[in-house]
């Protein structure tokens, strides 16, 4: 088994192990990118932004690595390793959406002037609501 | 698996760890609550990654479910925190 598959591997061609390569480096610079921009920036409504990079162009490139690698090693299309990008896109924004909430309603309780006047604004605007709070 | 994409794949799982550890200090250092809970999903992804090429590294497509795993977990408990950040000062 394990002999079959060191023979397999050492059977791929130059092109897959270049483009395999970049995907990686690709993916795991981005992931550094995001991580200095959460670090770096000034408040809290800045670093949600960077926090997303993982989330799109680390993933997609990882698993696309993922998914050409074992394509060229175990013969056939293996689109396993894609589950994980099908699946991320639709959890993270729901989890950013209630921590952008919950800060925006701890800064107002702190009583910051911006921070009220931009979730009194919100809701009015978005949905057409008289509550202040948008109800989550 | 061929010298460069062995020398390439131990680049990307150094960087992922470079990513973790800045991470790791806006956890350790973020002024408020949702700072951290941020920092800690970005941890949560960044592992989830290293998992990822880790599969790719061994072989094994084993380390996909627990990928999709640590993603799913990931998912719920920034949710849950960040639900917790808003009711636990709302009751109080």
């Amino acid at each position: 088994m394990s002999a079959e598959v060191f023979l397999a591997h050492s059977l791929t061609p130059l092109w897959v192990d270049a483009l395999v390569s970049l995907l990686l480096l690709n993916g795991a610079v981005f992931c550094v990118i995001g991580a200095t921009g959460l670090l770096r920036f000034p408040h809290f409504f800045l670093r949600a932004h960077p926090a997303a990079l993982p989330y799109t162009m680390g993933t997609w490139s990882i698993a696309a690595a993922s998914v050409v690698w074992f394509s060229a090693t175990q013969g056939g299309l293996s689109i396993q390793p894609w589950t994980v990008v099908v699946l991320l896109p639709i959890g993270a924004p729901v989890a950013v959406v209630f921590l952008a909430r919950a800060a925006l309603f701890r800064l107002r309780r702190a009583g910051h002037k911006s921070a009220a006047a931009a979730g009194d604004s919100a809701p009015v605007r978005t949905e057409g609501s008289t509550s202040g709070d948008g109800g989550r | 698996m061929s010298p460069l994409l062995q020398l390439a794949s131990l680049a990307t799982l150094i960087l992922l760890v470079v990513a973790m550890a800045l991470a790791l200090a806006r956890v350790l250092r973020g002024p408020s609550a949702q700072d951290r809970v941020l920092a800690l999903d970005y941890l949560y992804v960044v592992a989830m990654l290293v998992m990822l090429v880790l599969g790719l590294r061994s072989g094994g497509t084993m380390y996909f479910e627990a990928a999709l795993i640590i993603a799913l977990f990931g998912y719920v408990s920034t949710a849950v925190l960040g639900k917790f950040l808003l009711r636990g000062e709302i009751i109080e």
